[in-house]
């Protein structure tokens, strides 16, 4: 299994590196939570910290949040949606490998290439700018980059186990964009959770979507006792597990429905 | 004597697979009609399909469109649960998916590409050869071989974007059989080709099929690759076996007339070849005639006896005529 993971790694490393110009757009689009800074920006600027939150409070956010939308959103529901309808997910079945692990290559690889861009740029931000600073310890960032790592999983199984979906439907890419709209306001992608009413708040820390942006994010910017980081990362697990369970059970009973169209 | 199921690599019994397909008619008031109140018909793609295969033999798998073929040769895979019956490759339920199964067979399908498009077809080799966990001597004895046999070696660089047709369906091929399969399931393998493509393809399975032993099973629409392939062809339609035997029974049993062809030093009128045979085609001095296959050789002597014949030549009707007429006949 390792050689098949470096082999099909490497494969789509390749493949993420084919476009100059796809890998530019990829990169244009961290600017979209850059402009939410600018708004949160102008506000202090305006009535001074909110919540408790500064500007350098909301340069380090969004920034380290414009790195973990491309290393952790995953886009394979569409992806195989389009493989369903195209009949290439054929291609993967006949592999001695189950598909579960060439999708997840398939993003990882991508995730590789994102973050051989975005990580230097953040670096060199960092020197370039005093309000972007990061006070971890080395422990720190080994956390926060398990959380991260964790919320990508999570991510791939969340957006697996909608795709199974697709076995019955045509509308699995749909279903996982609504479920995904939701998933970008109580991730705190749009917003700090701490700046969210109290009680939405305490519904995000349960949802599945904290994980991969806010919860990384908030041991990043060191707000998070030892507690509270366990607590996250128990969400995560608990989600996992039950995203992890619902893949199975549709793949087991959806591949009985397989159509293996085109061809 | 009767064979023994160890001896067959293929082993289909009564295989049934029905689609239960969304139809609509064309046009706008048809689409908000179907958004409303959606009509599903059932296709009966395989309805009943029983045969078998020895290890080693190569089969034409021959069909119209929309027959079954492909369906068939789906379920073989494992691509596609059978509604019912029953079918084994090479021991295994091809449905169940085992890892050991996957690794003993390919499908290669002649309009479908399973290279990495935008990547050289060198980087997918590699990915075979860890997921089929080709142990890497094997891996580069094989490879060689492969790109020799296929011409790929001033390929392999190449993005697969970048390659043509031929080029492509020959790296195609080679993918496939990187991992040395027991059992191959073509369909269409030469679909697109040119000429010399199609023949350099076929040379190869031919040989592959000879140094390996392997099974091959053949769907194609271009003739010259079931007769220079395959003698054994099993023809269906509409979901159902019409024919499985030797396709020179079938060609016997479907066209019972043979075609002489006579090359003639002086012109003789149509009416006059008439009285030999039925005349497909004159110009006065070449005819093509078709004979009963009981008279064939007392026409072709009364020609050479009666008219100023300077050649002569007695060929089968061409298999696609064949093949035609059994599919007419249904």
């Amino acid at each position: 299994m390792t050689f098949a993971y470096r082999a099909l790694l490497r494969a789509h490393v390749g493949l993420g590196l084919a476009y100059r110009a796809r890998l530019t757009v990829w990169v244009l689009s961290s600017l979209f939570p850059l402009m939410m800074m600018a708004v949160w920006l102008s506000l202090v600027d305006e009535v001074g910290p909110t919540a408790g939150w500064r500007v350098s409070d909301f340069v380090s956010y969004y920034a380290g949040g414009a790195v973990l939308f491309h290393t952790t959103t995953s886009f394979l529901t569409w992806a195989w949606d389009a493989d369903l309808r195209s009949g290439d997910m054929s291609f993967k079945l006949l592999k001695p490998i189950d598909p579960f692990h060439q999708y997840l290559t398939q993003e990882m690889g991508l995730r590789v290439v994102v973050l051989g861009f975005l990580l230097p740029t953040l670096v060199i931000l960092t020197l370039l700018l005093p309000d972007l600073t990061y006070q971890l310890t080395p422990t720190g960032w080994l956390i926060a980059i398990a959380a991260a790592a964790s919320g990508f999983f999570l991510n791939v199984l969340m957006a697996m186990a909608f795709a199974t979906i697709g076995f019955w439907t045509t509308q699995a890419g749909n279903l996982y964009s609504l479920w995904w709209g939701l998933g970008a306001f109580l991730s705190g992608w749009i917003a700090p959770l701490a700046l969210l009413p109290e009680v939405v708040a305490d519904i995000a820390v349960l949802m599945p979507f904290r994980s991969s942006m806010g919860f990384p994010l908030e041991i990043l910017l060191n707000r998070l006792s030892g507690g509270e980081i366990a607590f996250g990362f128990a969400v995560t697990g608990i989600w996992i597990a039950g995203f992890a369970l619902l893949y199975r059970l549709g793949w087991a009973m959806g591949l009985r429905r397989y159509q293996a169209v085109g061809g | 004597m009767a064979r023994q199921n160890g001896d067959r690599a293929v082993v289909v019994e009564d295989l049934v697979k029905h689609f239960r397909v969304h139809r609509r008619e064309a046009g706008v008031a048809a689409g908000v009609k179907s958004l409303l109140r959606r009509k599903y018909a059932d296709v009966r793609a395989v309805a009943g399909v029983s045969f078998s295969i020895d290890r080693g033999e190569m089969v034409g798998f021959l069909g119209p469109n929309g027959a079954g073929k492909t369906t068939t040769l789906k379920c073989l895979s494992g691509l596609l649960y059978p509604t019912s019956g029953r079918a084994t490759v090479m021991g295994f339920t091809p449905h169940e998916r085992k890892t050991d199964f996957l690794r003993s067979f390919t499908l290669v399908m002649g309009q479908r590409n399973q290279l990495f498009w935008d990547l050289p077809a060198m980087e997918t080799f590699l990915v075979n050869q860890a997921i089929y966990r080709i142990p890497p001597a094997e891996f580069g004895n094989t490879l060689t071989e492969l790109v020799d046999l296929l011409g790929l070696g001033p390929y392999l660089d190449k993005p697969v974007r970048n390659l043509s047709l031929g080029e492509r369906m020959r790296a195609e091929l080679a993918a496939a059989l990187l991992h040395r399969p027991a059992v191959l399931f073509l369909d269409e393998p030469t679909l697109g080709l040119d000429v010399t493509g199609a023949a350099a393809v076929r040379s190869f399975l031919a040989d592959y099929n000879v140094r390996t032993g392997a099974t091959v099973l053949l769907t194609s629409h271009y003739m010259i690759d079931v007769t220079a392939l395959t003698r054994r062809v099993i023809v269906i339609d509409q979901g159902q076996i019409r024919f499985d035997g030797d396709l020179q029974v079938l060609a016997d049993k479907t066209a019972p007339h043979r075609v002489i062809k006579v090359t003639l030093s002086s012109a003789v009128a149509r009416a006059d070849l008439a009285g030999y045979g039925e005349v497909e085609a004159t110009d006065g001095l070449t005819a093509v005639l078709r004979v009963s296959r009981t008279h064939t050789k007392d026409v072709a002597a009364r020609l050479l006896a009666e008219l100023p014949v300077e050649d002569i030549a007695i060929e089968d009707p061409p298999i696609e005529e064949v093949i035609r007429q059994v599919f007419a006949q249904e």
